[in-house]
């Protein structure tokens, strides 16, 4: 037993070792990047005593509110397909997927809808005014370093307004250059390729411009023809069909300049650049396979982040940002003029942030963020009243920390002007949100914490709320929401067993009032506040490391969301109390990784129960539930100039099918190669 | 002896025959082939519109003397797979069921039991079925991008167009000329709404006349020699009315109020308007006004045709009306849109509420009936 123990207690030692080699040997510098680049945030406002999570823990120890994380190397690891297959293995998401390469895909947090949920690029949020929910879709992962997931209040007070005016966040965070050895550049070259027509290069170039100036330029392509197989099922008629009209061809380029002027004061500058075109091949109709939709997106953007730790107890940040959208639609059918109608609708954002952090005291911080935002609308449809908005965002955060407590409470004021060059335009908005949070470790010795969470935010109705052909209603007042959280985190200390152990619970009550939906009324729909829904969850996760000896090492990591959303909109309707669409009441997933001296092997599975594809829950609205199972072999070899990184993706290997959105099919088995090289 | 073995032959001739006749005449009205299940004589069927993209439309059976089982999609219960996507219209002609499934892009023809008979799959290069009328053994489909469609009713083989106009919406068939909504262009200034109504002779699909009536025509029917249309207007300044087309009478018109839907049957007109009121915003709903039209004497009786109609009645978006011609009871199909299944209230021909049941699938669109 005692030899045992001896061995254990050796092997666990000498994985702390290597670990930490690898840490300051390189190889896992993206992380030590991440934290470095974290410092301003990190080091002033976290409670005392956090353990630093491990290598592949899906969460944040010490945190407020729940907040699950994914690296890169384990989304690598797991051979995770895009945006979508990432967020989908966070607890308590629900993403919507219309399948394949080009299909929207939109994020919702606890079901409160996508138009709660705010994407983070860096730093700085992404908007889209006009309909309200951001398609992560289109966002590559290949210079992705890290996305994480926080619902409710972000622990950050250094943050802007409009990230803490938002009911959950998903944070992107692009990797920065990575300079083997002693060279000053970076030069990466990658090449996916695998089923359906997929091919996908990727370059980046990194170069180190002087002492503390690094610039990066990343670019990648993507084209596939999306022409994957599905079986069709309609009674007694089971045939495999092939999803067209859903081919993609994307290009993507970001030019990154960080500077670092000393420490705690940087700042960094983007660009970024993305144009797409698609087919829509929308839902699969019995009996017609004819599909004519086609999307043209531009997104440019140019944004700036500056952090300074300008005195002892104050920090700044700024950030600006002008984004352009452009897209447009066409559909063709005997129903046009011409055979031919085309829509174009053109965004442009001006946003400027500042927030100045404050710490009078040792225990006590006090920030105070401050947006404005100028949106605006063109578009050829009839009576577009092309709006501009002006929105202002003041949050005021305090934390206190008082021993092994810590609360937080902030109040964010919302000022909304709108202007539009016909017909009435909507009142301004003016509107207080509350949120507190508490956290307490009541063990100093033990990494255990307990929280609790309120968080009051709202969603403002979109351009396309108020204003679409027909649709819109210039009178909506927003979509409220009410989040309350309890949980508890546990990090357990390394022993024989696991180098780790981080497990988190949290049960939540979400209220949503005034939902904006698309009224019923005769034939032509309009949009109203008319909506209530109670959503009571429950969310799980568990990660831990397993050392196997010397040479092999385990990873595992799963998390199990249990939901019970209901409408309760109108009590005589035969949808009351029902279960909202699109929720299923358990869904969970598990990725284990082993690494080998040979051969890094990750499978992963996520599972969905039931769910029902309309309000009513009665059989004929039922979609099945589904297991999807993934598995990846990974290999990098280092030669002396350069690394070679293969790895080969088993996707879907059980050739499930199923869908996410009904009569969407989602594809069945595939397989991608992965090549990249790194001097 | 010859005689007497003569006229018993005879007789039973004619017996025979009288019996085959009856035979005849009762396989002709009740073309169950093909039935997995046994339904009543009097019978009814709704098309359930469903959601678009969903593929739900349905087919629903409902037996009005109450002596069968409701059956939520006999289409899938006979023929063992779905009817497609959007429901959009329905008739009954000559014992067969003929049913435009638009989503789908396909004309059904089904037996009295709902056994798929045929289909006419539309063509890719045209528009988008809506509404059909029948006479003298031919379909008539109209389809957006202004085409009417003549159909063989027996082989749905096309015998002869019509193209003209943009988007054709209702259409109704009266003394050998069909009348048809030119509704709307869409094109890239948006939707321009029309005031035609085509009349086109059915024998050789010529343009006879262009009537113009009000904004954006739609519905179209006809009862006792009378055309009955109602027109939805723009949307904005100008609402939805109903009007009457008399063509004996040199197609003279006459407006009859403002409504949303009608129904035709037994020398009567009922019509609802089921708007929804956003005056009194935030508090909204749909206000149902119901009133009818009498043929024979030709008087609008502005007072609803309802005596107890239930309450949630008087607020629930009507999506369509159906007469029951043999009994004269009035069906109104109340519609949730995607959130629930639709639901039916049944009245006598008096007014007198019977029963309300569930459509058995979204967006009741139509209800026939077959005695």
């Amino acid at each position: 037993m005692k030899r045992l123990k001896k061995l254990a207690i050796t092997v666990g030692c000498r994985f702390f070792i290597a670990m930490c080699l690898c840490l300051f040997a390189g190889v896992d510098i993206v992380y030590a990047q991440h934290a470095e680049s974290d410092s301003i945030t990190g080091k002033v406002h976290q409670i005392p005593d956090v353990t630093v999570s491990g290598k592949k823990t899906m969460n944040k120890i010490s945190s407020v509110v729940p907040v699950q994380r994914l690296g890169k190397d384990m989304m690598e690891d797991l051979g995770i397909q895009n945006m979508a297959d990432a967020v989908r293995r966070f607890a308590g998401t629900d993403v919507r997927d219309y399948g394949g390469t080009g299909g929207l895909k939109t994020v919702s947090v606890r079901n409160m809808g996508a138009a709660h949920t705010a994407i983070s690029y860096d730093g700085v949020a992404v908007s889209n005014c006009q309909a309200g929910q951001i398609d992560i879709g289109r966002f590559s992962l290949d210079n992705v370093e890290s996305l994480s997931l926080s619902v409710g209040q972000n622990e950050d007070m250094l943050q802007s307004a409009r990230l803490y005016a938002s009911a959950g966040v998903l944070n992107i965070e692009t990797s920065r250059p990575e300079f083997l050895e002693d060279r000053k550049w970076q030069l990466l070259f990658q090449v996916k390729s695998g089923s359906f027509g997929l091919v996908n290069p990727y370059f980046r170039y990194g170069k180190q411009l002087g002492e503390k100036t690094v610039l990066s330029v990343d670019g990648d392509y993507l084209r596939s023809d999306g022409q994957y197989p599905f079986l069709l099922k309609n009674g007694k008629y089971t045939q495999t069909e092939k999803r067209s009209n859903s081919e993609v061809d994307s290009w993507h380029t970001e030019w990154n300049l960080i500077q670092e002027f000393k420490e705690d004061k940087k700042l960094n500058v983007k660009a970024y650049y993305y144009q797409s075109e698609r087919g829509l091949p929308g839902a699969v109709i019995l009996y017609n396979p004819v599909s004519n939709e086609r999307l043209w997106d531009k997104n440019a953007f140019v944004q700036a982040k500056y952090q300074d730790k300008i005195a002892e107890k104050w920090s700044l940040q700024v950030l600006a940002k002008y984004n352009y959208a452009w897209n447009k639609y066409q559909d063709k059918g005997a129903q046009y003029e011409g055979g031919v109608s085309t829509d174009h609708y053109t965004q442009h954002e001006y946003y400027a942030s500042g927030t100045v952090l404050y710490r009078p005291f040792q225990g006590f911080s006090v920030s105070l963020a401050q947006d404005l935002a100028v949106n605006t609308l063109d578009s050829n449809l009839p009576d577009c009243p092309f709006p501009t908005r002006v929105t202002s965002l003041t949050a005021l955060h305090a934390r206190y920390q008082l021993g092994s407590v810590q609360m937080d409470a902030s109040l964010i004021n919302t000022y909304i002007k709108e202007h539009v060059e016909s017909g009435e335009k909507p009142d301004d908005l003016k509107k207080l949100s509350p949120s507190f949070s508490v956290n307490w470790k009541p063990f100093s010795e033990q990494d255990f914490f307990l929280r609790a969470m309120y968080k009051s935010t709202f969603r403002t109705p979109t351009f396309n709320d108020l204003y679409y052909y027909r649709l819109g209603n210039r009178s909506l007042r927003p979509e409220k929401a009410k989040e309350y959280n309890i949980g508890v985190t546990w990090g357990a200390k390394r022993n024989s067993v696991w180098d780790y152990l981080t497990f988190t619970g949290d049960v939540y009550f979400n209220q949503v009032t005034d939902k904006i939906v698309a009224f019923p009324s005769t034939y032509v729909w309009r949009m109203a506040n008319y909506g209530k829904t109670h959503i009571w969850g429950a969310d799980i996760t568990l990660s831990m490391g397993i050392p196997l000896g010397e040479l092999f090492k385990a990873y595992f990591s799963g998390s199990y969301t249990w939901q019970k959303a209901v409408d309760l909109t109108d009590p005589n309707a035969k949808n009351y109390k029902d279960q909202l669409p699109y929720t299923p009441e358990h869904n969970g997933n598990g990725s284990v990784i082993l690494e080998t001296p040979w051969v890094k092997l990750g499978y992963s599975l996520i599972g969905v129960g039931k769910r029902y594809y309309f309000s009513q829950n009665i059989p004929e609205n039922e979609i099945d539930g589904y297991v999807e199972q993934t598995l990846t072999l990974s290999r990098q070899f280092s030669f002396k100039t350069c690394r070679l990184r293969l790895q080969t993706d088993f996707i879907n290997f059980m050739n499930e099918q199923y869908e996410v959105i009904k009569y969407y099919p989602m594809p069945g088995r595939s397989w991608k190669i992965t090549v990249a090289i790194h001097f | 002896m010859q005689f007497r073995k003569l006229f018993f032959s005879l007789c039973c001739m004619v017996a025979l025959g009288t019996s085959l006749a009856a035979c005849s005449e009762d396989e002709e009205l009740f073309d169950d082939s093909g039935s997995k299940v046994t339904l009543p004589a009097h019978r009814a069927f709704i098309l359930n519109e469903g959601t678009m993209g969903a593929n739900n439309a349905t087919l629903s059976f409902y037996a009005p003397d109450n002596n069968a089982d409701f059956i939520k999609d006999i289409f899938y219960t006979q023929n063992q797979a779905k009817l497609g996507d959007t429901g959009q219209s329905m008739i009954e002609y000559n014992n067969d069921l003929y049913a435009i499934i638009a989503g789908s892009r396909y004309l059904v023809r089904m037996n009295t039991a709902g056994v798929e008979k045929q289909r006419y799959a539309i063509p890719e290069s045209e528009g988008d079925p809506r509404y059909l009328a029948a006479d003298e053994g031919y379909i008539y489909m109209t389809q957006y991008g202004g085409q009417v469609t003549k159909l063989d009713a027996n082989t749905l083989k096309v015998v002869g167009t019509f193209k003209g106009g943009a988007n054709l919406e209702g259409i109704a068939e009266c003394d050998g000329k069909l009348y048809v909504a030119n509704s709307y262009t869409k094109n890239d200034a948006g939707y321009q709404y029309h005031t035609d109504l085509f009349v086109i002779n059915a024998a050789n699909m010529q343009l006879e006349t262009t009537l113009t009536v009000d904004l954006n025509p739609n519905q179209v029917l006809e009862e006792d020699g009378k055309i009955f249309l109602i027109s939805w207007g723009n949307y904005a300044d100008k609402g939805y009315s109903a009007q009457m087309i008399e063509p004996q009478n040199g197609n003279k018109q006459t407006s009859l109020g403002v409504a949303t839907n009608m129904a035709v049957g037994d020398d009567m007109v009922y019509f609802v308007n089921s708007e929804t009121d956003y005056s009194n915003w935030p508090e909204t709903s749909t206000n149902n006004t119901f009133f009818s039209y009498n043929i024979k004497t030709a008087t609008v009786n502005s007072s609803s045709f309802l005596k107890n109609a239930p309450a949630e009645l008087a607020t629930s978006s009507v999506y369509m009306m159906s007469v029951d011609d043999e009994k004269g009871d009035i069906y109104i199909g109340v519609t949730f849109y995607s959130n629930s299944n639709g639901t039916m209230y049944r009245f006598d021909r008096n007014g007198n509420f019977v029963e309300k049941f569930d459509c058995g699938g979204q967006n009741p669109k139509t209800m026939v009936f077959i005695d």
